[in-house]
């Protein structure tokens, strides 16, 4: 069930709501975890013994690795570490190591059978259920006792799809709350950011999305013939979908979280008005950088341990990083592209981009544009070879007028809407409350219209 | 919008805007409880989902759960008039070009978007060319073939600025040399453009009008040397406010609604029920427009009562004529009536099997293939058209 359709909206949330608001206290966690089952059963039960076995163990295990002496703690994290990885690299990456190791040693093994679709949200909950485990390692924050609210935890339907990776000890004071763990600001602010969500999602991200799709989708005129300008525009496009797409599928998560009682950190921070590559990823998918950062990154010694240990920890860290995404060479290309450039920067050239105004910010939009291109390679349609070939090898074919013509302005409100202009304007007319009740009902119904009128596409990080 | 600045009064300010946004929300969600259900979506000319049956086995691999999401999203209240407003934001606020597959052109022209001809549309195309051209052989000097080309090549300065539209001249221009060996070739390019300030198309839909398929009844009379049905001598009945599937597509806010126009006939039309190759039983016998249908929706259906397998119409002139056809020729058939004394219509939509038992058992001294472009360049049926009696 995603965010964006009527079953959700007009079924699923009204009653998820009503439910969990008129629950006792002590049951919120209950109801809560009873919400996330349907949510996720809402694609079939499939699964549902897979995910029910990972929070029974990694319950448990999170009690046995605080109530265990110190010569044997330092194994059960690893242990834990291994099965939950274990379980994601099965269902994500057996088939293409297989695949790999097939065409690497000639040899003939059989692929896994193990469906075509990934176990829903797996690659957000096995990060969500790690940074729990390593952090009662370290201390950082208690083992759960309740089942229910562990459960609760690691099944949160708002981000049980497409995350955010919110960690355990950053929900549970939360979690724990009994008593007034829903005030009427907070909610207002969920709504408030909920909507604004939808509406990256559903009037931005899929409306421009379709130029891209008009390319390389099926029935599209082809990235054969377009012109050098309409590839461009075609990437541009598609950076801004997925922008749109992903941080809106976010401000809805934490929108709706923050509706239950649970303030979690934004997940984007306007990336496209980045100055550096090291700044955009500061702003792009921060809950991802930040669980790399703390559970890879700095284990491994971060920068303590001397310039050549530091590139060695940021290879891992971006590899990691690209197959995160996916099963494919493109996202490991894609990964180890940011290494690269990350590591140009720290080497020289972050001094040099802090003393620019204006250029820092085209280069830096200019490689994260390329990269995109670079993360689409694996779509059918969009192959890397023609796509760079197309992108910087000047040449005629479809020329970029009828797009232009077809999308300039939704594209032209894209670039806006990456910038800090909306939230600026937003805290103008906050200060008239009529005008901005009238303005909010009116973006609210408007994105009702876009809602029914979709075929609820979804998110496009969802198969990450 | 993630780090949106609250005032410090927010706690009072925020009140009203929750409110407003959870009546909204409830208010929706209890009114959608209480809408009527409905069969047929008829502007979406579909079937509306109805609530999903349950079973255990629906429920443990999701088909009950997607099937619910449908129900609910077809059956949401109001849903034409949100469709109606998502479609006006994009034209009127985001200034779309293009809605659903349809271009939206100067003058609230609308066109079917063909940017590309496919590797499986070309390969059909070039089946049904040589299907064409080899029953045409069999026929030498009785078979007249007539493709209507698309609005959007008789009005392409209405189209949106720099529409990369797939060159359907030069694919018309290929089709005709092909067919031209064997058959009468019909081209409508230069008498069209010729008459483009007429009412040649519909706006609203993908069909040609009354008087432009009688433009392309002229050409074919000029062809055959035949004396044209006189407009003059009939009564023209005008029907309003028509709006076609081009319009379904687009919901275009500032829609300029198409007229038909018919001429009420009497010569009477009878559908068969096709029980086997050749054999035919009537089904029903009734006038050439069925005015039933200018009260839905779908009102070019009217003509020849929408696309049937195999009729025979009782004409007022002499000898026989079989026309092959998909529904532009509904529009152009009752001109035919004062020609021809018989005029078999064959839709292989429905009608599965090769023509030359028919022609043979019902006695047609002449065949008409009329198609528009876009129908004949992908129709996996017209195939049929050349394929072998299995009669001994």
């Amino acid at each position: 069930m995603v965010f964006n359709s009527v079953v959700f909206l007009f079924c699923f949330l009204p009653l998820a709501l009503l439910l969990y608001y008129i629950a006792p206290g002590r049951a919120k966690n209950a109801v809560l975890l009873l919400e996330s089952l349907v949510f996720y059963c809402w694609t079939g039960i499939e699964f549902l013994p897979l995910i029910a076995c990972l929070v029974v163990f990694n319950y448990l295990w999170g009690l046995l690795t605080a109530a265990a002496r110190a010569k044997l703690r330092a194994v059960l994290p690893l242990a834990a570490v291994l099965v939950n990885l274990g379980v994601l690299v099965y269902f994500k990456y057996a088939n293409f190591l297989i695949e790999t190791l097939n065409q690497l040693a000639s040899s003939q093994l059989a692929e896994l059978e193990i469906g075509d679709v990934l176990p829903l949200g797996i690659s957000y909950y096995i990060f969500k259920i790690i940074s729990y485990e390593v952090d009662v390692y370290t201390d950082k924050v208690e083992a759960e006792r309740n089942p229910l609210t562990f459960a609760a935890y690691v099944l949160f339907f708002p981000q049980l799809i497409v995350g955010p990776i919110v960690k355990y000890r950053d929900m549970a004071p939360q979690l724990h709350k009994t008593s007034g763990r829903c005030t009427l600001p907070q909610i207002e602010r969920g709504v408030e950011l909920f909507v604004f969500g939808l509406a990256k999602k559903v009037i931005l991200a899929d409306s421009i999305g379709a130029l891209w799709t008009d390319i390389i989708g099926a029935g599209g005129v082809g990235l054969a013939a377009v012109s050098t300008p309409l590839a461009w525009l075609g990437i541009l496009a598609y950076s801004l979908q997925l922008y749109f797409d992903f941080a809106g599928y976010s401000e809805m998560s934490n929108g709706l979280a923050a509706m239950l009682g649970f303030d979690c950190a934004a997940n984007f921070n306007l990336p496209y008005i980045a100055g550096s590559i090291t700044e955009f990823w500061r702003r792009w998918h921060i809950s991802l950088s930040s669980w790399f950062r703390d559970y890879i990154y700095i284990p491994l010694g971060g920068n303590r341990k001397g310039q050549g240990r530091q590139l060695f920890n940021m290879l891992l860290v971006w590899a990691a990083t690209g197959i995160w995404h996916g099963a494919s060479w493109n996202f490991i290309c894609w990964g180890l592209y940011y290494f690269v450039l990350l590591t140009i920067e720290k080497l020289f050239l972050l001094n040099h981009l802090k003393k620019g105004k204006v250029w820092p910010h085209i280069y830096t939009l200019f490689f994260v544009v390329l990269g995109w291109g670079i993360f689409t390679a694996n779509q059918p349609g969009a192959p890397l070879g023609l796509l760079l070939q197309k992108l910087f090898v000047p040449q005629g074919g479809i020329s970029p007028v009828y797009s232009l013509r077809n999308y300039g302005v939704l594209l032209a409100l894209g670039c806006v809407c990456s910038s800090p202009l909306p939230r600026w304007l937003w805290g103008k007319v906050s200060r008239i409350l009529p005008l901005k009740i009238v303005l909010f009902v009116l973006l609210t119904l408007l994105c009702i219209a876009y809602v029914v009128a979709a075929t609820n596409a979804t998110a496009l990080y969802a198969n990450f | 919008m993630s780090k949106v600045v609250y005032r410090k009064s927010g706690r009072r300010a925020g009140v009203p805007l929750l409110a407003v946004s959870a009546l909204l929300l409830l208010g929706l969600t209890i009114a959608n409880l209480a809408w009527p259900k409905r069969d047929m979506i008829e502007l979406e000319n579909r079937k509306a989902a109805q609530f999903p049956v349950f079973s255990v086995e629906a429920l443990w691999n999701g088909r009950w759960q997607s099937e619910f999401a449908r129900w609910m999203q077809d059956q949401f209240l109001l849903r034409d008039t949100w469709i109606n407003t998502q479609r006006a934001a994009d034209e009127i606020v985001f200034q779309k070009a293009e809605e659903d597959g349809i271009l939206l052109g100067k003058d609230r022209w609308m066109f079917t978007k063909l940017f590309t001809i496919g590797d499986a549309t070309r390969q059909q195309t070039a089946k049904n060319v040589q299907a064409v051209a080899e029953f045409a052989a069999r026929y030498p000097g009785k078979v007249t073939f007539l493709l209507a080309p698309s609005a959007s090549v008789i009005y392409p300065e209405a189209l949106p600025a720099g529409a990369p539209m797939a060159d359907e001249n030069a694919l018309l221009d290929d089709i005709f040399a092909q067919v031209g060996e064997s058959a009468a070739v019909i081209d409508l390019r230069e008498p069209f453009t010729a008459r483009k300030d007429e009412y040649l198309y519909f706006k609203t839909d993908h069909h040609w009008t009354t008087n432009g398929a009688y433009r392309a009844y002229e050409q074919f009379c000029a062809r055959k040397g035949l004396t044209p049905f006189d407009r003059d001598a009939h009564e023209a009945v005008t029907v309003v406010d028509f709006q076609g599937t081009h319009y379904s597509a687009t919901r275009l806010w500032n829609v300029e609604n198409d007229t038909i126009t018919y001429y009420p006939l009497p010569n009477q039309m009878t559908i068969y029920n096709i029980t086997g190759e050749a054999q035919y039983e009537p089904l029903k016998t009734e006038n050439l427009i069925n005015t039933d249908k200018f009260a839905t929706r779908d009102k070019y259906a009217a003509f020849l009562d929408g696309n049937n397998g195999y009729s025979v119409i009782e004409g007022d002139g002499k000898g026989s004529i079989l026309v092959v056809k998909d529904s532009y020729a509904n529009s152009f058939i009752p001109y035919l009536t004062a020609n021809y004394e018989k005029i078999g219509v064959v839709d292989f939509r429905s009608f599965k099997y090769g023509l030359d038992s028919t022609i043979e058992r019902e006695g047609y001294d002449e065949v008409l293939i009329l198609y528009n472009f876009q129908t004949f360049i992908s129709d996996t049926n017209l195939i049929y058209i050349s394929r072998p009696t299995t009669l001994s």
